[in-house]
C-alpha cells in the first residue's frame, strides 16, 4: 500500500525541479528584457536600479523604471493570461486548436475597442485614451473586456441550450466571424485617422501600457489567474468528458460558466490593452504539456503561467531587435518565432495525440 | 450491506427524448448486493434508461428515488456518493496516468483542490488492487488497450465508493478472456462488498450465468426477474424471438433456426452429439423433428474413437470425421416435393 503511493511523490519532486527552473528562466529573461533595447544597459546596473540604488548613468533609471519595467511586467501578465485562457478553452472544448481567440473572445474585444476608437472621434483615439491615465485605462480595458464578455455571455446562454461542446465551439467560431465582420463594416465607414489608430492596435503592442495602467491590468489578470487555479479540479474532471465529470459530482454548468468568465476576463483585458496577440493562447498550453507530460491542471496552470510569461519575454526581446531602435509588432513575432518551435516540439514529442486522443 | 436494503426505485418512470418516448411505466427496484443485467435490442433505450437512473438525463415522467430520496432533490456531490458510472464514452485524454484517473473517483469526497487524504489514498489503492490494474497504475491511459482502459474506468468507479455502480456495456469491444475477467470481477465485488451492480449488455449467455436479476427491455416495456424464471416462463424467448432465431431451453443460447425443410435423425451421446447437431443444423437440417427424416446418423464410440454411421434407405456410410459426414449428407437426394411458387 505504501509502495503504491510512491510514484505520486516522485512525480511531485520532478515538478519542483521544472517549476524552479522555469522561475529562474522567467527571472533571467525579465532582467534581460530590461537590459536590452535601443540603449543597452549592463545586467548589474539593471539589478541595481531595480533594488532602488542609483545607476551609473542618470538617464538609465527612467528608461528602466518608466519604460522597460512596465513593458516587461505587461509581457509577463499578457503571456500568463493568454496561455492560461487558452489552456482552459482547450480543456473545456477538448480541442487542441481552441484558444482565447476562438469563441470570439478576441473578436469581441476587438469590437469593444473598435467601438471606442472608431465611433466617438478624435477625443477617444488610442493616444487620447492613454493620456487619460487610469480613467482612460478603464475605458480601453472595459471596452475590450465588455466586448469579449458580451460575445462570451451570448455563447454561455447558448451553451445552456447546446450540451455538445463541439457544437458550442462551432457556434463560438461563427459568432467570432459575425463580430469581426461588424468590425470590418465599422472600419469601412471610419475616418482614416481613426482607422490608423485601430489598425495600430491590431498589430499588438506591449509598450503602450504604463505603470498607471498596470494598476488596472495587474489585479484583473491576477484575479483571473487565481480563479483559473481554483477551477483546476473541475478542469481535471472535464478531461474525462462531461458525462463522467457530472457523475463524479462536478457542477458542470457552474464549471463551464466559471471557465468561460475567467477566460473572458484574462483574454479580454489583455487584448484591450495590448491588442489581439495571437498564437500564445494556442501554443503555450501545448508546449507546457509537452514539457511536463501531464494533464493535471493543478500543476499545468502554474507552469502554463510561467511558460507563457517566458515565451512572451522572449518574443519581446526579439521584437525590439537588439542593437536597433526598431520595434516590430509583437503579434507578428509571437507567431513567427513561436510556430516553428511548436511544430518541432509536437513532431518530436508526439504527445499532442496523447492529450487529445 | 444488508441484502434487503433498497438502493434505487423507480415509480412510473418514462424515459426518452422530447420527440420520442422510449419506454414508460417502468417500476423497478434495486436491492443491495445484487448484480442486475439489463438486456434489450439495439435502440430500445438501454443507455437512456441507464443515464436516466444516473441522473444524467431527465425523465419524461415519473421519478427515480435513491435510498428513498427523489433523485432530482440530491445535490450533484451527494448523488456522486451514491451512484458511480462506467460509460461507453471513450476517454480521449491520455496524458493522465491510470493512477490519476482512478484517484479522480475520490472527487465527491475531496476539497476544491482535489487533494487526497490518507483515507482517500487507501481507497484508491484498494480499487486498483481489487481490479488487478496494479501493473498499469503508472502507465498513461493513452498507452493502454481497450480492456485495460475499461478496467481502469471500473477501478475509478470503485474508488468512488458508491452503493450502486452502473456500467453501460462494460464488456463490449473486449475479447473473451477480458470479458470473463471483468464479469468475474463484478460478481466478486457484489459478493464481497455488498455493492449493487447494474450493467447493460448484449451477451445473453453471459447475463444468464452471472445475473441475480435480469431486466429485459423491449418495445412494450420492461420485465424484471430471476434469469431462470424468465427462461422457463418463455419471456426471454418472446422478447428476443425474431425471424430465424430459436431459443434453446437446454443450453440457454439462441440458435439459427433450420432454414431448410430437410430433417435428419440423430442418435448419440455427449459432446459428440451436441457438436454433430450444430454441424448438421448449419447445413440446414432440422434434427429429430417431426418430419420424416431423410437419413439417420448414429454416433458410435468404440475404444475412444468416434465414428458416424449415415443410413439412407438401405445403404450405410461409415464416416470418421464430421467433415466426411457432411460431404455425404449433402449428396443425399431430396425427396420429390410439390414445387413452391416463387
Amino acid at each position: 500500500m505504501i509502495t503504491q503511493t510512491k510514484p505520486v511523490k516522485t512525480r511531485t519532486r520532478s515538478y519542483t525541479l521544472i517549476v524552479s527552473g522555469l522561475c529562474l528562466a522567467v527571472l533571467a529573461f525579465f532582467v534581460l528584457d530590461l537590459a536590452m533595447g535601443s540603449v543597452r544597459i549592463p545586467w548589474m546596473e539593471v539589478v541595481q536600479i531595480l533594488s532602488g540604488k542609483t545607476a551609473g548613468e542618470p538617464a538609465w533609471q527612467p528608461i528602466i523604471l518608466k519604460l522597460r519595467l512596465p513593458k516587461a511586467i505587461t509581457a509577463v501578465l499578457a503571456g500568463a493570461a493568454l496561455s492560461v485562457g487558452g489552456l482552459q478553452m482547450q480543456t473545456l472544448f477538448r480541442n487542441p486548436l481552441a484558444g482565447p481567440s476562438v469563441l470570439g473572445v478576441t473578436a469581441g474585444a476587438s469590437l469593444g475597442v473598435a467601438a471606442v476608437m472608431l465611433t466617438t472621434g478624435g477625443m477617444t483615439t488610442l493616444y487620447a485614451v492613454r493620456q487619460l491615465g487610469l480613467a482612460g485605462g478603464w475605458v480601453v480595458i472595459l471596452a475590450g473586456s465588455l466586448g469579449a464578455a458580451t460575445v462570451l455571455l451570448l455563447i454561455l446562454a447558448i451553451s445552456f441550450k447546446v450540451s455538445d461542446n463541439v457544437v458550442l465551439l462551432i457556434v463560438g467560431i461563427m459568432l467570432g466571424n459575425v463580430t469581426l465582420s461588424l468590425v470590418s463594416i465599422w472600419q469601412y465607414f471610419s475616418q482614416p485617422e481613426q482607422l490608423k489608430d485601430y489598425l495600430l492596435w491590431t498589430f499588438g503592442s506591449l509598450g503602450g501600457v504604463t505603470l498607471t495602467h498596470l494598476k488596472v491590468l495587474l489585479p484583473v489578470v491576477g484575479t483571473g489567474l487565481v480563479l483559473a487555479f481554483f477551477s483546476s479540479k473541475w478542469l481535471n474532471g472535464l478531461l474525462l468528458g462531461e458525462n463522467y465529470a457530472r457523475s463524479m459530482g462536478l457542477p458542470i454548468n457552474r464549471a463551464r460558466t466559471l471557465v468561460i468568465l475567467t477566460t473572458s476576463l484574462l483574454a479580454g483585458s489583455v487584448t484591450g490593452f495590448c491588442g489581439p496577440i495571437g498564437f500564445i493562447g494556442i501554443a503555450v498550453p501545448h508546449l507546457t504539456r509537452a514539457l511536463l507530460n501531464t494533464a493535471d491542471h493543478r500543476i499545468l496552470i502554474p507552469c502554463t503561467c510561467l511558460v507563457g510569461a517566458l515565451t512572451m519575454l522572449v518574443c519581446d526581446l526579439v521584437a525590439q531587435w537588439p542593437g536597433s531602435s526598431l520595434t516590430l509588432p509583437i503579434n507578428a513575432i509571437t507567431a513567427l518565432i513561436g510556430s516553428p518551435v511548436v511544430i518541432w516540439i509536437i513532431i518530436s514529442r508526439n504527445n499532442l495525440r496523447a492529450s487529445f486522443g | 450491506m444488508d441484502k434487503q436494503t433498497t438502493i434505487l426505485t423507480t415509480h412510473k418512470l418514462a424515459i426518452g427524448y422530447h420527440h420520442r418516448r422510449l419506454a414508460q411505466d417502468i417500476n423497478l427496484r434495486l436491492q443491495g448486493g445484487e448484480l442486475v443485467c439489463l438486456l434489450g435490442a439495439n435502440g430500445v433505450g438501454k443507455s437512456t434508461l441507464m443515464r436516466t437512473l444516473a441522473g444524467m438525463h431527465p425523465p419524461l415522467a415519473g421519478e427515480v428515488r435513491i435510498e428513498g430520496t427523489p433523485l432530482h432533490q440530491l445535490k450533484a456531490r451527494t448523488l456522486a456518493q451514491k451512484i458511480s458510472v462506467v460509460l461507453t464514452d471513450r476517454v480521449a485524454t491520455g496524458n493522465l496516468s491510470a493512477w490519476q484517473v482512478v484517484a479522480m473517483g475520490r472527487y465527491p469526497y475531496t476539497g476544491w483542490m482535489g487533494k487526497l487524504s490518507v483515507q482517500d489514498q487507501k481507497v484508491v489503492e484498494w480499487a486498483i488492487d481489487i481490479t488487478g490494474v496494479v501493473p498499469l497504475a503508472d502507465r498513461h491511459l493513452h498507452h493502454l488497450s481497450d480492456g485495460e482502459r475499461q478496467k481502469v474506468m471500473i477501478a475509478r468507479a470503485l474508488a468512488q465508493d458508491t452503493p450502486l455502480i452502473l456500467l453501460d456495456e462494460p464488456t463490449v469491444h473486449l475479447d473473451l478472456p477480458n470479458r470473463m475477467g471483468i464479469v468475474r470481477l463484478l460478481r466478486r465485488l457484489v459478493k464481497e462488498t455488498g455493492k449493487t451492480v447494474l450493467m447493460s449488455t448484449h451477451a445473453l449467455d453471459l447475463a444468464l450465468q452471472i445475473a441475480d436479476q435480469l431486466w429485459l427491455m423491449h418495445h412494450r416495456g420492461l420485465q424484471a426477474g430471476v434469469p431462470e424464471d424468465l427462461v422457463l416462463s418463455g419471456t426471454i424467448e418472446q422478447v428476443f424471438q425474431k425471424e430465424g432465431l430459436q431459443f434453446d431451453l437446454s443450453t440457454g443460447a439462441f440458435r439459427l433456426q433450420a432454414f431448410g425443410d430437410k430433417s435428419i435423425a440423430l442418435y448419440g451421446l455427449g459432446p459428440a452429439f451436441v457438436w454433430t447437431q450444430r454441424a448438421l443444423e448449419r447445413e440446414g437440417f432440422a434434427i429429430n423433428s417431426k418430419k420424416p427424416p431423410l437419413a439417420t446418423v448414429e454416433i458410435q464410440d468404440t475404444e475412444g474413437t468416434t465414428c458416424w454411421l449415415l443410413k439412407t434407405g438401405s445403404s450405410t456410410k461409415h464416416c470418421t470425421s464430421v467433415a466426411e459426414l457432411l460431404t455425404y449428407v449433402n449428396t443425399i437426394p431430396l425427396p420429390v416435393q410439390p414445387v413452391k411458387s416463387l
